[in-house]
C-alpha cells in the first residue's frame, strides 16, 4: 500500500536523521513504525526501503557499530548531506533563483525547476526583487532527448539516437556523451561517436525523437578538465580568420554586431569581421546580395564570386 | 532498451509511493516556513489536488520519532482549512537539490548573464557567484551549460509592459528588409512555435503598421523608454491578412539546411526524387535572400517574375566584384 509505505519511509528518514549514533537493523525493526512480520520479510523490506531512499537522493551512511562485531552494521543519515545548504542567501539571491526556475516553465525540466523552487521557498527567506532590473529569462529546450542526455552525461552511460544527416537521412548513432551546451540559440551534444571513433558535436534539434540509454553507469571515462562551452567555442565558434568587407550603410545589421568599421564613404562602410566557418560565412555574405562585398581574404572572395556565377547560371 | 540504472530517475519514472514520499518530506519544511497557509494554496503550490494534499497531511500526522506518542509525533492542525505544523524539527530544513533541480537553477541563471560582460557587471558578478554556490550541489556543472542569452533583460521589459498594459518602444531588425526600425508596440503575449528549433516571438499590436504582428525576440535589439505614450489605446483593429507567397525551388544539395531554413517537413523533401519542393514565405524578399545564400545549390523555378528578380540581384551582386 502506497500510503503505508510512504509513512514508513518518512518515519525511517526521521529516525535515521535524528539519531546521533548509528542504529542497528534490530534497533530499527524494534523501534520504527511500519516494520512488522517475520525477520526475513522485514529484512527484505529494509533493503527495498534503503534503495528507495537512495532513489530520492537521500544518502544512508553505513558503518560497523562495534569494531569487534563486524556483522552488525549501523545506519544513519547525516543532516548535512540530507539538507540544502547554500550558506547565507539574501532576498535578492532568492529572487534571482526564483527567476532561474521560472525560466523553465513549459520546458523539458519544468517539473524539476518547480520542485527546486519549493525547496528554495521552504528556506523562509522573502525574495527581494527591488534591487534587480526587469529580467525574464527563458530556457529554450524543446528536444525530447534533453532529459535522457543530461542523465546519461551524469551517469557516464552510452546513448543511442537517430540523427538527421546533411542529406536528410535518418542515421542511428551510438555515442558516449561528454556534455551539453548552448550557443547562439542552439543546444549541442558533445560526445564520442562509437562507430566513427571520434569526438563529434550534434545539434539537439537534429536528433529525431528521444535518446535511449544503453549501458550501465560509469561505462566510460571523461577528461576531468573537459568543459563543454570551452570545447564548443574552440571547435565551432572560434574565429579562424578576419575578413575585410564593404557593407552598405544602413544594411548588414546581422554582421555589424561583431564588425569593426575602419572607414566610410558615401555608400559603404569598410569593416573588419572575424569569422569561424567558411561555409556559413559565405552563406551569410550571399544572403546580403549587393549590400556586402568581400575584399579579403582572396580565397573567400573567390568563393563568393564563383557562387554568384553559379547563381546567375542556375537562374539564366 | 533503456536499462534501469536505479539512480536518480526523472520524476516521471518514479513509482507513486516514492513520488508521495518525496512530497511528504518536502511538505514539512514548506509548512514550517508558511504557517497558516490554506489547503487550497498548498495544493496549488505542490501541483496536486486538495484531496491529495489532505491525504498527505493525514499521513504526516502519523509520522515522527520512534515512540510515536504525542511527544514524538509531528503536530499538525488543518481542520480549519489552514495548516500549521510544530514538533517537526528533524525535517525542518529543505532537502538538498537533486541533480536535475540544481541543473535547472544553474542553466536558468546562466541565461541571465549578460552576453556583453561590460554591461550590468555588478549583477553579472552576483549571478556568477550564485552559480558557483549551486554548482556545489551538482557534480556535472561544467558538462552541461547554457550560453548567455541577452534576451532576459528584453523579455523582462516586455513582460513588465504586458503586466502594466503599457506600450513599449522596440528597436527591431527586420530580416526581410535587413532594416532596423524603432516601433511603438502594444505587447500582448510571448509565443513559441512548435517547430524544433523554435524561436520565441512577441505577439503585439504595432502602431507603425496598424495591425497585429509577430516579432522574433532575438531580433529585438533593445527596448526604449516609452514613458508618456499612455495606456493601451488600440482602436483600429484593421489587420491586413498577410499574403502567403508560394514558390517552387529545386534543391541540388544541403537538403537539411534547406529544410531547416524554410521550415519544410523532411518527409516531403525526401519523398520527392527530383528534389523540387514548394516553399512558403510572407515576404518574397526574404525567400530570395535565403535562396541566394545557398549560392546556386537551390534554384528558384517559379514564379517567373521572382526568378528573374533573383537573377538580376545575383548579377548586381556579381558586378560589385568586377
Amino acid at each position: 500500500m502506497a500510503s503505508r509505505k510512504s509513512e514508513r519511509l518518512v518515519n525511517l528518514t526521521i529516525a535515521l536523521l535524528a539519531t546521533r549514533r548509528y542504529l542497528t537493523k534490530s534497533e530499527i525493526f524494534r523501534s520504527i513504525d511500519g516494520y512488522e512480520g517475520e525477520l526475513s520479510s522485514m529484512e527484505r523490506m529494509f533493503e527495498r526501503d534503503k534503495d528507495d531512499l537512495r532513489n530520492l537522493g537521500i544518502l544512508i551512511d553505513v558503518r560497523g557499530v562495534d569494531p569487534g562485531f563486524e556483522d552488525e552494521p549501523g545506519y544513519r543519515i547525516h543532516p548535512d548531506t540530507y539538507s540544502l545548504n547554500l550558506g547565507e542567501l539574501t532576498g535578492t539571491e532568492i529572487a534571482l533563483l526564483s527567476l532561474a526556475a521560472e525560466a523553465w516553465r513549459g520546458a523539458a525540466l519544468g517539473e524539476s525547476a518547480h520542485s527546486a523552487l519549493i525547496k528554495l521557498r521552504s528556506l523562509g527567506i522573502a525574495s527581494d526583487f527591488d534591487a534587480l532590473p526587469n529580467l525574464s529569462p527563458k530556457v529554450q529546450v524543446n528536444s525530447t532527448s534533453f532529459v535522457p542526455l543530461t542523465r546519461a552525461i551524469g551517469d557516464r552511460s552510452t546513448v543511442t539516437f537517430t540523427y538527421r544527416s546533411a542529406q536528410l537521412n535518418d542515421e542511428t548513432r551510438v555515442v558516449n556523451p561528454y556534455g551539453l551546451g548552448s550557443r547562439k540559440g542552439n543546444w549541442y551534444l558533445v560526445g564520442e561517436d562509437q562507430d566513427r571513433k571520434a569526438l563529434r558535436t550534434f545539434r539537439l534539434d537534429r536528433i529525431v525523437g528521444g535518446a535511449d540509454i544503453i549501458s550501465k553507469p560509469g561505462t566510460f571515462q571523461t577528461d576531468p578538465d573537459f568543459h563543454v562551452l570551452t570545447f564548443l567555442d574552440s571547435h565551432l565558434f572560434e574565429p579562424r580568420d578576419v575578413a575585410q568587407l564593404r557593407i552598405r550603410r544602413g544594411r548588414g545589421h546581422a554582421l555589424r554586431g561583431e564588425a569593426t568599421t575602419l572607414s566610410s564613404d558615401e555608400q559603404f562602410d569598410l569593416c573588419e569581421l572575424p569569422y569561424a566557418d567558411d561555409e556559413r560565412f559565405v552563406d551569410s555574405i550571399l544572403w546580403h546580395g549587393d549590400d556586402v562585398i568581400v575584399l579579403r581574404p582572396v580565397a573567400l572572395r573567390e568563393k563568393v564570386i564563383s557562387r554568384l556565377r553559379s547563381l546567375v547560371d542556375s537562374h539564366g | 532498451m533503456a536499462e534501469s540504472t536505479g539512480k536518480r530517475t526523472s520524476k516521471k519514472d518514479m513509482n507513486p509511493a516514492l513520488d508521495r514520499t518525496a512530497r511528504l518530506l518536502d511538505l514539512v519544511p514548506y509548512l514550517a516556513t508558511h504557517q497558516g497557509i490554506s489547503i487550497e494554496e498548498l495544493a496549488r503550490e505542490f501541483s496536486v489536488s486538495t484531496s491529495e494534499i489532505t491525504d498527505d497531511l493525514n499521513t504526516l500526522w502519523m509520522c515522527g520519532l520512534p515512540g510515536y506518542t504525542a511527544l514524538e509525533l509531528m503536530d499538525l492542525s488543518f481542520e480549519s482549512g489552514f495548516v500549521t505544523i510544530s514538533n517537526a524539527d528533524t525535517l525542518a530544513r529543505p532537502r538538498t537539490l537533486d541533480r536535475n533541480e540544481a541543473l535547472t537553477l544553474i542553466l536558468g541563471l546562466e541565461t541571465m548573464l549578460e552576453a556583453d560582460s561590460s554591461k550590468q557587471s555588478a549583477l553579472s558578478e552576483h549571478i556568477s557567484s550564485l552559480i558557483e554556490k549551486i554548482s556545489q550541489c551538482l557534480d556535472i556543472a561544467r558538462l552541461i551549460q547554457a550560453g548567455t542569452a541577452s534576451s532576459s533583460a528584453i523579455r523582462g521589459e516586455i513582460d513588465a509592459a504586458i503586466g502594466s498594459r503599457m506600450p513599449i518602444q522596440i528597436e527591431y531588425h527586420s530580416l526581410a528588409r535587413d532594416e532596423v526600425s524603432i516601433r511603438v508596440v502594444h505587447p500582448l503575449e510571448f509565443i513559441s512555435l512548435a517547430n524544433p528549433s523554435s524561436h520565441e516571438y512577441l505577439y503585439a499590436f504595432c502602431e507603425h503598421s496598424q495591425g497585429y504582428r509577430t516579432f522574433r525576440i532575438d531580433r529585438i535589439l533593445r527596448t526604449l523608454d516609452a514613458q508618456g505614450l499612455g495606456h493601451y489605446s488600440i482602436q483600429k483593429t484593421v489587420t491586413v491578412e498577410p499574403t502567403i507567397n508560394t514558390m517552387v525551388v529545386a534543391i541540388a544539395s544541403r537538403e537539411r539546411d534547406v529544410a531547416e531554413r524554410f521550415n519544410l517537413s523532411p518527409q516531403n523533401l525526401r519523398a520527392d526524387s527530383k528534389k523540387e519542393v514548394t516553399i512558403e514565405s510572407f515576404t518574397p524578399d526574404w525567400a530570395i535572400r535565403e535562396i541566394m545564400s545557398f549560392g546556386g545549390e537551390v534554384a528558384l523555378k517559379s514564379p517567373p517574375d521572382l526568378r528573374e528578380s533573383l537573377r538580376q540581384r545575383s548579377m548586381r551582386a556579381l558586378s560589385g566584384y568586377i
